[in-house]
């Protein structure tokens, strides 16, 4: 075969750079191992193509290759032992670093089932203490209620010619009850509910005082009232005793007296 | 594992026998001398990144899984590798979504917009280039990065650039002729 006209012919560059068919392909290799020269012809113009591809490398991002080798290195390391081509003396190294990677991983599992448990104990521990705190919490607020209700009742001392009225419930509601603070001198009247149903909507409780029959409006008591905490209502000049009842929301002019929930004289 | 670099002399010979063994050691070699190219041949495709280096780290994975069926009687390791890489490269801008975004130029547009961002970007870092492809027909140079970059079969470029079959592969041999006088030169300094 006249291997000159056939490396004159273009076939060659052709296949390199991808344009030959499958047939001129499989004729060039078939070339190619036969004679030296189109082997050789065939070798060095794939080293320009190869050369001329890069001519146009560009600097591939950093994490592209972390990204590639930490997806085959799990897969890879796997393998070692089974790589056929590895001599004696390496075969030892790799056993005894193998032997050395499962010891190693033994240990390191122990240490961290015992950090675990370590973990799963501080998080138990944590847990309780949060609990423990949101009760402490919840008794510091009671405390703090408790104590503000005492202070109050000691200032109260201090209030010359005070009168304490205990109020009592009647048939309407026999559980109610509220304790009056009037004071004779400073006309001021304090009020300390302890039982008393929620007023139904658009209710409200009104507390009265009254001499003889003659009913005068201490003011309406707040929706938002607490038990047992003082409240301040309006001053009263004169007083036998005192009653709540429940009025239309804002108050009434006269008490309503089908609707007169507690009671007390001084 | 202990990896040893061999990015300097390591005969194809036993990198492809390496690599067959699964030897991430020659696989990171391989890396390390091909994919600075692979992704400016990827980027000369698919004229972004993204996706380029999403299709080059696809590249390496198929090359990694796929190294068994390398048949060195067929081409250069790189070869097989640039055959992979720009398969997926023009799959990726043959895709449906990828199309959508770029469907306005033709083919024959895009290769020259590419050489246009090619030679503006990467000005600095390859300022050899130029002068190589400068002295280059650039009918020569078109055709061959049609061909060898852009994956076209001579009748398409026949089509495409109204020019007989025959032709293309004369022009195909100047131009490595063109090449191999350019290398030569430019080598022996």
């Amino acid at each position: 075969m006249n291997t000159k006209k056939y490396i004159s012919s273009g076939n060659i560059e052709n296949f390199v750079v991808g344009n030959a068919t499958a047939d001129e392909a499989a004729e060039l290799e078939r070339f190619a191992k036969k004679y030296n020269d189109i082997d050789s012809e065939l070798a060095s113009n794939r080293e320009i193509i190869e050369k001329y591809a890069h001519l146009h490398a560009l600097k591939v991002p950093e994490y592209v290759k972390d990204k590639i080798f930490s997806q085959i290195r799990p897969e890879a390391d796997s393998l070692i032992p089974f790589q056929p081509q590895i001599n004696k003396k390496t075969n030892k190294t790799v056993y005894l670093w193998a032997a050395a990677a499962v010891i190693f991983l033994v240990l390191s599992l122990g240490v961290n089932i015992i950090l675990f448990q370590n973990i799963s104990e501080k998080d138990t521990q944590l847990a309780e203490l949060l609990r423990q705190k949101e009760v402490l919490t919840q008794e510091r607020d009671i405390n703090k209620a408790n104590w503000e209700s005492s202070r109050q009742e000691l200032g109260l001392l201090k209030i010359p010619g005070l009168k304490n009225v205990e109020l009592r419930g009647l048939e309407i509601a026999p559980n109610a009850s509220a304790v009056v603070y009037w004071s004779k001198n400073t006309k001021e009247v304090y009020l300390s509910l302890s039982s008393l149903p929620d007023p139904p909507p658009g209710k409200q409780y009104q507390l009265w005082a009254l001499i003889g029959n003659n009913p005068t409006s201490a003011g309406v008591i707040g929706l938002d009232i607490k038990f047992d905490i003082l409240t301040r209502m309006q001053k009263i000049e004169q007083a036998d005793s005192f009653a709540i009842s429940l009025e239309n929301y804002g108050g009434s002019d006269f008490p309503t007296v089908e609707a007169i929930y507690m009671m007390g004289s001084i | 594992m202990k990896v040893k670099r061999f990015t300097v002399a390591l005969s194809e010979e036993e990198l492809v026998f390496r690599l067959k063994s699964r030897d991430v050691a020659a696989f990171e070699a391989l890396y390390d001398n091909y994919s600075d190219t692979l992704y400016g041949i990827i980027l000369k495709v698919v004229r972004a990144d993204p996706p380029a280096a999403d299709v080059l780290q696809e590249a390496f994975m198929k090359i990694w899984n796929n190294i068994e069926s390398y048949d060195r009687s067929k081409g250069t390791i790189f070869t097989w590798t640039l055959n992979i890489s720009r398969n997926l490269a023009i799959d990726k801008i043959r895709s449906a979504s990828y199309r959508k975004a770029k469907d306005t130029l033709d083919t024959e547009k895009q290769l020259g917009l590419i050489d246009k961002t090619m030679s503006t970007e990467s000005r600095v870092e390859y300022i050899g280039l130029k002068d190589y492809v400068d002295k280059m027909k650039p009918e020569h140079q078109q055709l061959v990065d049609m061909i060898y970059f852009g994956g076209y079969t001579q009748a398409e470029v026949s089509k495409q650039l109204n020019i007989p079959v025959g032709t293309i592969k004369t022009r195909i041999k100047q131009a490595l002729l063109h090449l191999k006088e350019v290398f030569g030169n430019e080598l022996g300094k």
